[in-house]
């Protein structure tokens, strides 16, 4: 799928020149974690066993942005119309974008783990399973959010739609995820494959669906 | 225990039938206002629910009059 | 141009592409439906009477067992409901059937199932809070509805956005099939999730319970006439579309030919 790899590679460069995700979505997510510190009361013991699931929220909540500025990138100047042109396979197109989201949901959660870790006093073990459980989460959430992110583009009121489409499908990703991490911390990650599995289901089908209907989703303007 | 049980089943059908009427009511007052469009588009704007009773004789099953509006407009475009 | 356009001029009815498609139902549509719609009334209300007077309380229950009677039907049409709007989503993406009845079809379904939904939650919160002394329990089942309540009104509000009408119809079928695929995942991760962490003390859905006689068949009926009710209300739901549709192309017809007729010396 070289267009996948094109689009993926535009997406990706837009953003290391831009650095928008880097300078606002992390910060945001940050932000978020502090807050629910802020929330939660200072006492560890209700932190730490909690870290992994507000971990997960912020990560949700981050992909919506993600998203939103995955789109947001071709509003300008008429790209949408070029993308669509362009005669680049709409599957990869999906591909690339849903990628470029991926690798920056990824850079996102190494910087929230050291987040957790320092602010709720979580304990990192278990990397393979973090590691594994985050990368298939991430790649179910980011191709939900670039399905959900055409839905909604172009319409008026997308900046309240997207969260709204978007969380409650993920929800999910949310359970399973935060499940394989809590494992995972508590130093039993192969408690964890059944959740894990559940995760690769979810990005599979999500992933094979995108790619189907990316098509159509363009089209229409 | 059972004034729950009564809570439950009057939110329900209170639920339920508000829901109906509603749906009832909303189309008795679109049907009044359609024929009102298709008369030449007199008592188009302030239609609402005291339309014109004579045309809603016209208005339901028989109803040339309405298709014919739109129809007619485009007609005379070409 | 100075022609003044005649607006009725053609005596005969236009063709079927131009008469709303509810039309083509007609009478046989109709009857259909205010049948349907008297069978549901005296369904619900054979249901509600059996239901809170005739069944017997139930052991251990006691007369909480009369919600069973509405709970699990209207969760049932919940589902259903969401089920058809799914299938009309399929169908009006689907080229060969693409035809607005079934967005409108989806529509009506959607709204008619957002009110089932909430009212399942309604009953399910008011079934738990005697038993269980909480208003909410996440039982896995129970879950699964209110996301699924939030799911039809991100549907609605989709539905309601302005814009290019087949766009938003559209998008708005293929927000509900990714949604539909979402559903199962939902209710499997919660039930899981669940059962890892305590094992019901009360079985809050009732499975437990030993239904039979007079009980069974008041079920039986709940299930039947809600299941009527759903579809009048969404069949009356969507006539109310083809009226607004019809409403709205007339009167900017009729706001065309009064532009006309203005513009004619």
């Amino acid at each position: 799928m070289r267009d996948a790899v094109l689009v993926c590679g535009k997406d990706l460069r837009i953003e290391i020149r831009s650095r928008v995700a880097v300078n606002q979505v992390v910060p945001f997510a940050l932000a978020v974690v502090l807050l629910f510190g802020l929330a939660l009361g200072p006492d560890r013991r209700v932190l730490a066993p909690a870290s992994a699931g507000l971990f997960w929220v912020a990560v949700l909540l981050s992909t919506v942005l993600t998203v939103q500025r995955s789109f947001a990138v071709e509003s300008a100047d008429e790209a949408r119309e070029g993308l669509r042109l362009s005669g680049l396979d709409p599957a990869g197109v999906f591909l690339g974008k849903a990628g470029a989201v991926l690798a920056e949901l990824l850079v996102l959660e190494v910087v929230l783990s050291a987040g957790i870790a320092l602010l709720y006093g979580a304990r990192l073990a278990g990397f393979g399973m973090l590691a594994g459980s985050a990368v298939l989460g991430s790649i179910g959430l980011a191709a939900v959010g670039m399905l959900y992110g055409a839905v909604a583009s172009g319409l008026r009121v997308r900046e309240t739609l997207l969260p709204l489409l978007f969380l409650p499908v993920a929800a999910p990703v949310l359970l399973a995820a935060t499940k394989c991490w809590n494992l995972a911390l508590a130093g039993t990650p192969s408690h964890a494959e059944g959740w894990l599995s559940l995760l690769a289901v979810f990005a599979v089908l999500y992933v094979t669906i995108g790619t189907v209907s990316f098509g159509p989703l363009l089209e229409d303007r | 225990m059972s004034a729950y049980v009564d809570a439950g089943y009057s939110v329900a059908l209170a639920t339920l039938a508000g829901y109906a009427v509603s749906i009832a009511v909303r189309e008795r007052t679109a049907r009044r206002r359609l024929p009102a469009t298709a008369a030449g588009g007199a008592d188009r704007g302030g239609g609402g629910p005291a339309g014109p009773s004579g045309a809603t004789a016209a208005a339901s099953p028989g109803g040339v009059a309405a298709p014919g509006g739109p129809v007619g407009a485009e007609e005379g475009a070409r | 141009m100075t022609t003044v356009l005649e607006p009725i001029s053609q005596p005969e009815p236009p063709a079927p592409a131009v008469s709303p498609p509810g039309r083509r139902a007609g009478r046989g549509g109709a009857v259909a439906l205010r049948s349907t719609g008297l069978l549901a009334l005296a369904g619900v209300v054979a249901t509600v009477w059996l239901g809170l007077w005739v069944t017997p309380k139930a052991k251990g229950f006691g007369d909480l067992v009369r919600l069973l009677y509405i709970h699990p039907p209207m969760a049932w049409v919940a589902f259903l409901a969401y089920g058809v709007a799914t299938l009309a989503s399929l169908l009006y993406l689907w080229p060969r059937t693409r035809h607005p009845r079934f967005d409108r079809l989806a529509g009506a379904s959607a709204e008619t199932g957002v009110v089932f939904t909430g009212l399942t939650l309604v009953t399910g919160s008011i079934w738990g809070r005697p038993s269980w002394g909480v208003w909410w329990t996440w039982d896995p089942l129970l879950t699964t509805t209110a996301l699924l309540f939030v799911l039809y009104l991100g549907y609605l509000a989709l539905r309601r956005v302005p814009g290019d009408a087949a766009t938003v119809a559209r998008r708005a079928a293929i927000a509900s099939l990714i949604a539909f695929l979402d559903v199962p995942i939902v209710y499997f991760s919660v039930s899981w999730w669940r059962s890892l962490h305590q094992p019901p003390t009360v079985d809050l859905t009732g499975r437990h319970l030993y239904v039979h006689g007079s009980m069974a068949w008041t079920l039986l009926l709940g299930f039947v006439s809600f299941t009527l009710a759903y579809a009048w209300l969404v069949g009356h739901r969507c006539r109310l579309s083809v009226l607004r549709e019809r409403e709205a192309s007339e009167g900017l017809a009729a706001a065309l030919e009064e532009r006309r007729l203005e513009g004619a010396p």
